[in-house]
């Protein structure tokens, strides 16, 4: 190395030091004022093009009161036992500090209630009621008569002389809304009998934004205690809540980017230092960390923090960064008299255009609406840059006084394999290429396209099982289907609402449906409690309409004055109405303004077992949206998928492009023959595999597409003589398919799928690359 | 030995006035499959100078079911049981609509006075008991919090059925029912109709 060239090195590589050296102090920075790693999976579903705004932010509503809800039930044979073990979990989960509140005993203070019951009384009237004294006041109060005297109504809420008109008697009936659970007035807690075991119900709420503040963690091992304690008195628990999934599939993603980045450089390294046999190639490791800080840090800088799913990912890069310096080395195998800058010359013009290949490919998922795709993108793309500038700058001063020590084996062997091929076994080998290839595309027929939300997260089926049960027990967990209703104002709401509960009741009639939960059960439009005020009014001047009172003794001064009372009280709107404890099972149904001239509520509904016909249901009545969520990001999931293969199209397209720059067509046509053939051999044997082809695979060809044109052009481009071309291939996609093939394992469905179809990918790609050095014109030695 | 006699005779009257306890009580209201009679029910409400009186007829059932036949001053037919209240609407039983929920409770606690469940009382109450097989009295004084806001206490009265039940309200009103012209069939004969 000459001074000149020295110096001119000793700069790049100290600029590029120094570049490492910023993105590490800006990660710890950033981490130092907040958390940088993400992990909450429901960020990552794909952004719905199809719903409005209103309908966007009525979800993120309820979502947010969603996943901040647990749920324990605590079991047991003996009432007593369950009731004490319950009482005690609970005060452990309040001692755990997790919890913004755990509610296991609703203890009303009759007090409070009854002055609530005051104000709400007119608002909350049943529907049926508020009918009978706009139409018929006389039958409404005979049934207030004969109520008055039937021992069997609860004791009302508010005292009688408050009460003359018995609006108050319905009060206690909508303070718990139909469902299997039972007040337990002796200890306040809910409870529902199941055959033998009662089983009694705590509520927690976690903090918002507890993703964030790290609870996750520590839940887990909160929700182990509780079920070794359960398991010490011998009663069981169930225990559900969106926070249990998000912290499992946290701690899977946390332990397997850790083992698969460990794995993944253990197994490459050693891959490396058995064939090149000196520790000097360690130092490779270092434009690969290089690749992988830069990567982050402008991940970081660009999306405020990166999520656990571009790591695990991102940490498969390894096999990918280290293709060139490999490609770079593999020349060494053949000859002592290697030089670093000479081999670098012959293989870095080549690997440049290999690298502008791969970077499309990875440019593509960046377009993709998914968020964790275009982080990975990101990070993939600096990642790859970095590491390649890292090798070009920093590799020189480890590796210039570098002997390398040529292995025979696998030089023979490559050698063997290729002149061998070339020269007697050409036809055979043809021959089983394209059996092989034929057999492989027949899988074709049997590939199955299916998208499948539970492909996409890794749900435990322990933690599905109970959370089925508690649905089952209490039967008031909510399906994943709901209606939506959006008006201009309350009262139009209100009406779209009832028209909607007639036709829910119907269904529920046929037992189509369980149940369901409106606000227009709750509260009467203001309009109409106008109207019974009116109509009460009216009858204040005609005593025949409340005989019956009357014949029970109540004097005509008490009603009249309740009359009076009665309709000059406020009327209330649905928000006035819900601001009360009495209402507490109701607020969730509201979600206010959700748009400058938009109300919004929820219909929530309860064992849906008719579907089809359930949708139908708010077909006719405007502003009412059928929610299906899972349903819906089944479809978005096929729709990214479905643009994922056009933009895969599209990409072999600009490939082509870039190819002919540098390439005569038909080996351009030949070297993108080879990516195209390998994608369509992985969706072929996952077709043999009877493994569906979910938005993950494709998502992982548009990358098996970009590396396989990276072997090809190396194949049909690089100068040097093909044997080496194909040791060079060989370990490259070996040291690929290690770390692709460690994240088929991961537990979460949507990387195995990732990982799998990209290493399937590039073992097709393999095999077709070596078919296309083989069965070149070239003849060996050819200089 | 004189003095032993006499204090084994203390003591065997001892045993006799505490062997009525709560256990024979409910043995004792237990013993009839039906127990049907005239009802009349005094509801005292503090705002009302006089007490509505009404009144009508009853069959209680052992499996827990209670027809509640009201005549005086309207005509009312209720059927209480597992299933809740159901109202007589001239053509079928249909359900109350304001019988779910809190006012399951309260039927229950209706219930379990009726047929002398002390037991289930228990948990919401402590309970008294006073008085010999053929005339006795329990007075419930609330135990748990949601049971104090709401009574005062609750008395019972009876000899081998239920004669009176007195429930006195926290807000001052007061329910007296007073049963009367009762006729039991014991258990061991055919309950069929």
């Amino acid at each position: 190395m000459t001074l000149a060239t020295k110096s001119r090195w000793s700069i790049w590589a100290s600029l590029y030091l120094l570049a490492v050296l910023l993105a590490v102090g800006s990660i710890l920075l950033i981490a130092k004022n907040q958390s940088v790693i993400e992990s909450d999976f429901n960020m990552l579903l794909p952004q719905d093009q199809t719903i409005g705004d209103t309908q966007k932010n009525a979800e993120k509503l309820l979502d947010q009161s969603f996943n901040r809800q647990m749920i324990l039930l605590v079991g047991a044979n003996d009432r007593a036992v369950a009731f004490q073990a319950a009482e005690r979990l609970a005060e452990s989960w309040r001692e755990s500090g997790l919890f913004d509140e755990v509610n296991s005993r609703i203890l009303p203070d009759i007090q409070a209630l009854q002055n609530d019951a005051e104000y709400l009384q007119l608002a909350i009237l049943p529907q049926k009621q508020a009918e009978q004294i706009i139409r018929t006041p006389s039958d409404y109060f005979q049934q207030r008569a004969k109520d008055l005297i039937n021992p069997f109504v609860t004791v009302p809420i508010m005292s009688q002389e408050k009460d003359w008109l018995g609006f108050g008697r319905f009060i206690s009936n909508k303070i718990q809304p139909t469902s299997r659970l039972t007040w337990d007035s002796q200890t306040g807690m809910l409870f529902a009998q199941e055959e033998n075991t009662v089983w009694v119900w705590v509520h927690a709420m976690l903090p918002k934004n507890s993703a964030i503040s790290g609870v996750d963690t520590q839940l887990l091992s909160l929700l182990a205690q509780t079920k070794n304690t359960a398991r010490q008195w011998h009663v069981q628990t169930r225990m559900a809540g969106a926070a249990i999934f998000a912290a499992e599939n946290k701690k899977s993603a946390e332990k397997e980017s850790q083992i698969m980045s460990v794995l993944g450089i253990f197994l490459t390294l050693g891959l490396l230092l058995s064939i090149f046999r000196s520790a000097r190639i360690l130092s490779l490791l270092l434009p690969v960390v290089g690749g992988v800080v830069l990567g982050f840090a402008v991940c970081l800088w660009w999306f405020g923090q990166v999520h656990i799913l571009t790591l695990v990912i991102g940490s498969s890069l390894v096999g990918v960064l280290i293709d060139f310096p490999v490609h770079w080395l593999s020349l060494a195998l053949w000859s002592k008299t290697w030089h670093w800058q000479m081999s670098l010359r012959k293989v870095t013009p080549i690997f440049f255009l290999g690298l502008v290949v791969t970077i499309t490919g990875y440019a593509a998922l960046w377009l993709t609406p998914l968020p964790v795709l275009q982080q990975t993108a990101i990070f993939s793309i600096v990642a790859l840059v970095g590491a390649f500038l890292g090798t070009i700058s920093l590799m020189p001063f480890f590796l210039q006084t570098w002997q390398p020590k040529p292995m025979r084996l696998l030089v023979s062997f490559t050698e063997w394999l290729y002149t061998s091929v070339q020269q007697s076994w050409r036809m055979i080998y043809g021959i089983i290429l394209i059996i092989f290839i034929l057999i492989l595309l027949m899988g074709l027929r049997l590939s199955n396209w299916q998208d499948d939300i539970r492909q996409w997260a890794n749900l435990p089926d322990k933690w599905l099982q109970e959370s089925a049960d508690i649905g089952k027990i209490t039967g008031i967990l909510p399906a994943g289907q709901f209606f939506l209703i959006e008006a201009k104002d309350e009262e139009a709401l209100l009406q779209q609402n009832r028209k909607l509960d007639r036709h829910l009741s119907q269904l529920q009639e046929s037992k189509m449906l369980d149940g369901f939960q409106t606000i227009s059960s709750w509260v009467l439009p203001q309009s109409e409690q106008k109207q019974i005020q009116k109509a009460l009014k009216k009858i204040s001047s005609q005593p025949e309409n409340w005989a019956d009172m009357q014949r029970l003794g109540v004097p005509k001064q008490y009603i009249e004055n309740a009359i009076m009372q009665m309709s000059n009280m406020d009327t209330l709107s649905i928000s006035e109405s819900l601001d009360s404890d009495l209402a507490r099972a109701w607020q969730p149904l509201w979600l206010g303004k959700t748009n400058e001239n938009t109300v919004s509520s929820v219909v929530f509904l309860r064992g849906i077992h008719n579907i089809a016909e359930v949708q139908l249901a708010g077909k006719d009545i405007a502003g009412v949206h059928w929610v299906d969520r899972p349903a819906r990001l089944n479809m978005l999931f096929a729709q990214t998928r479905n643009l994922a293969i056009q933009w895969k199209m599209w990409s072999y397209l600009i490939a082509l492009v870039l190819l002919l720059l540098f390439l005569h067509w038909q080996k351009a046509f030949l070297v993108l023959f080879v990516p195209l053939l390998a994608a369509m051999g992985t969706i072929a044997v996952f077709g043999w595999l009877g493994i569906p082809i979910s938005l993950f695979a494709i998502l992982g060809l548009l990358l098996v597409s970009a590396i396989g044109v990276d072997y090809a052009v190396y194949a049909v481009f690089a100068s040097n003589d093909a044997p080496q071309r194909l040791a060079g291939i060989l370990l490259a996609a070996l040291t690929t398919i290690i770390s692709f093939s460690i994240l088929s394992f991961s537990s979460t469905p949507a990387v195995s799928a990732f990982g799998l179809s990209v290493t399937i990918g590039v073992l097709l790609s393999l095999i077709l690359t070596a078919g296309l050095l083989m069965f070149g014109k070239e003849k060996y030695a050819k200089k | 030995m004189i003095k032993y006699l006499i204090s084994f005779f203390f003591l065997l009257m001892s045993l006799d006035v505490s062997a009525f306890g709560l256990a024979q009580l409910k043995e004792q209201l237990n013993q009839s499959a039906i127990v049907e009679g005239r009802f009349q029910q005094e509801r005292h409400l503090h705002s009302l100078p006089e007490p509505i009186v009404s009144h009508g007829i009853f069959v209680l059932r052992a499996e827990n079911s209670l027809l509640w036949h009201l005549q005086e001053p309207f005509e009312e037919k209720l059927r209480v049981s597992k299933m809740g209240i159901e109202r007589w609407n001239g053509t079928k039983w249909e359900k109350n609509t304001s019988s779910t929920g809190q006012s399951k409770n309260h039927t229950a606690l209706f219930m379990d006075l009726l047929a002398g469940r002390t037991d289930t009382l228990q948990q919401h109450f402590h309970v008294q008991l006073s008085g010999n097989k053929q005339n006795w009295q329990m007075q419930f004084q609330p135990k748990t919090l949601l049971m104090q806001q709401i009574f005062k206490y609750i008395d019972v009265e009876g000899s081998d059925v239920v004669r009176r039940i007195v429930l006195s309200e926290k807000q001052g009103d007061k329910m007296v029912l007073l049963f009367s012209d009762i006729h039991t069939q014991k258990k061991t004969h055919d309950t069929s109709h």
